[in-house]
């Protein structure tokens, strides 16, 4: 029982300790791709801990939702990182580290930010609420089809059952596994707000998406709106690591030091594998029109379909 | 030599194909001429590597011949003619709009993997696992080269269709065991040749019409106007 709730806490500490450091990794390899030297790389730690000292100003007519969406999402995002068994698959809250659960949460933080860019009734937040909100019905059912092929293969749509089964390996599930990767892939830059679809950090407020619905927000408040962004990534990024290649997790009910330290070594070079290649691909990408989204969406969409149909062939009927 | 086992060797064919799979995917959801040679190929070294593969896991030289000759001509030649092609005769800024729109002919493309999945069962029931994956990824690949051709106006993108199709058949032909060369041989200069005499159509057309869109043939064929 301690052990669990020690391993946990582990996942939960790394989660908030990581997210940063990725979000500054990603940024200073596109830097670098575009010959800048870019921020220094543990920039974000000091922006946060900026912003949480600074003081918060409220808009005359914010009610008490704009000033609790904030924690909501935050919240929100930081339980769905833990839930990630991405050093451990034994952890205590394992039985409730479902694959449905898990993109239901991150939809209530989701709806919490919607709801509370609309609070102050400016036409920048309604206009980023209502963009937010399309690509997210979008990209759901994708997600949620992405999910039908892993839980099809590994007959739950619980994480760790999902993670042990891809490490155990079984025979023709390589078609589907690779074309859900596809799909799960193009979820994940709608869903994080990346670049074919988004611009981190864009200025213009016109094409911003997410960051339209943050421009009320300052302070403690700014500082948890950008840190659950920066989990956000760090889920996406580490959902792939876990599902795909998980290759490094403990699996063993009580892993001993040394799993746990070879682990955690694993999933950070993950994490910086995968910040490298995302930042590789937002380099050689252009921001797609806002109406493509939505076709890009489909084919994530009918790519999971077509995992799940030759996830059948590969069953003996 | 150090052969791998049959069930990782297995796996990594089925990675590639689903590779070259993709890529057929991609090729339908592209719109610009430019990007369209280039998903053709990536797609053709998928079917290389694959060939690569299989020719190291069956130790045999003919398939290894295969993939090289399949990297230089589909992996490097044609891509290269085509983008000389289109830098030459000012075709940069091409593109082509799936009619049906890019939603519905993926739709498609879904259906017709479907249908590739049934045909290839019945018939493969009694073989491996291996061959009926691979075997209905082929299949999909040429349905989804045959799609492509029929779902857009556009000349130069048929010829896209046309040779991911190619692609698929080369797929299909690498992973059997005992494909001759001298078919493959066959089936590449075929290709060589098909590319020249569309080239040659398309360069008509072009001439003709000062545009690549098949719609224009319509009236001449006694049909109706587009």
């Amino acid at each position: 029982m301690n052990d669990l709730f020690l391993l946990q806490l582990l996942h939960l500490v790394l989660a908030l300790l990581l997210a940063p450091l990725l979000t500054g990794w990603v940024r200073k390899v596109k830097a670098r791709l575009a010959g800048r030297q870019g921020p220094p790389l543990l920039q974000p730690y000091a922006d946060l801990t900026r912003l949480l000292r600074k003081e918060t100003v409220l808009a005359h007519n914010a009610s008490w939702i704009h000033r609790s969406a904030p924690y909501a999402v935050f919240g929100a995002t930081l339980l769905v990182c833990a839930l990630l068994p991405t050093v451990a698959t034994h952890t205590l809250l394992r039985p409730t580290a479902d694959l449905i659960a898990v993109i239901g949460v991150l939809a209530c933080g989701r709806f919490a930010l919607a709801l509370a860019a609309m609070d102050v009734g400016t036409p920048l937040g309604g206009m980023g609420a209502s963009r937010e909100m399309m690509i997210a019905s979008l990209a759901e059912p994708a997600a949620l089809m992405v999910i039908f092929n892993l839980s099809l293969a590994a007959g739950a749509t619980s994480l760790p059952v999902i993670a042990e089964t891809v490490l155990a390996g079984r025979v023709g599930l390589m078609v589907s596994l690779f074309l859900a990767l596809t799909a799960l892939i193009l979820v994940a830059l709608a869903e994080t707000g990346r670049l074919p679809v988004d611009h981190p950090g864009a200025s213009s407020e016109l094409s911003m998406i997410h960051e339209a619905m943050t421009l009320e927000y300052s302070g403690r408040h700014l500082a948890l709106v950008e840190a659950a962004a920066m989990l956000k990534l760090l889920f996406f990024l580490s959902l792939i690591g876990c599902l795909f290649i998980p290759w490094g997790a403990a699996v063993a009910p009580q892993p001993e030091a040394a799993a746990l330290l070879r682990g955690t070594a694993l999933h950070v070079g993950k994490l910086l594998a995968g910040g490298a290649l995302l930042a590789l691909f937002e380099t050689a990408l252009a921001k797609m029109r806002f109406y493509r989204v939505s076709e890009l969406m489909a084919a994530a969409l009918l790519l999971g379909l077509m995992g799940a149909l030759f996830f059948f062939l590969a069953e003996t009927w | 030599m150090v052969t791998p086992d049959p069930s990782t060797a297995n796996e990594i064919t089925h990675l590639t194909g689903a590779w070259v799979l993709l890529m057929s995917f991609a090729l339908l959801y592209q719109k610009r001429i430019t990007g369209a040679i280039r998903i053709f190929m990536l797609q053709a070294m998928g079917v290389a590597l694959t060939a690569a593969w299989q020719g190291f896991v069956q130790g045999s030289t003919h398939l290894a011949l295969t993939a090289a000759l399949i990297l230089l001509f589909k992996g490097m030649a044609i891509p290269y003619l085509l983008h000389w092609a289109v830098a030459r005769m000012n075709w940069r800024r091409e593109s082509s709009d799936a009619p049906l729109g890019v939603g519905a002919t993926l739709a498609l493309g879904v259906g017709l993997v479907v249908l590739a999945i049934l045909l290839t069962h019945p018939v493969t029931a009694a073989s491996a696992t291996f061959t009926r994956i691979h075997l209905a990824l082929s299949l999909s690949i040429l349905f989804l080269g045959l799609l492509m051709m029929v779902s857009r106006d556009h000349a130069m993108f048929q010829v896209m269709g046309f040779l991911s199709l190619e692609n698929g058949l080369s797929l299909a032909g690498v992973s059997v065991w005992g494909m001759p060369l001298v078919m493959e041989m066959g089936v590449a200069l075929a290709v060589l040749v098909t590319v020249m005499v569309v080239g040659l159509l398309v360069l008509r057309l072009h001439q003709r019409f000062d545009r690549l869109d098949t719609g224009h043939l319509a009236p001449r064929r006694g049909e109706n106007p587009p």
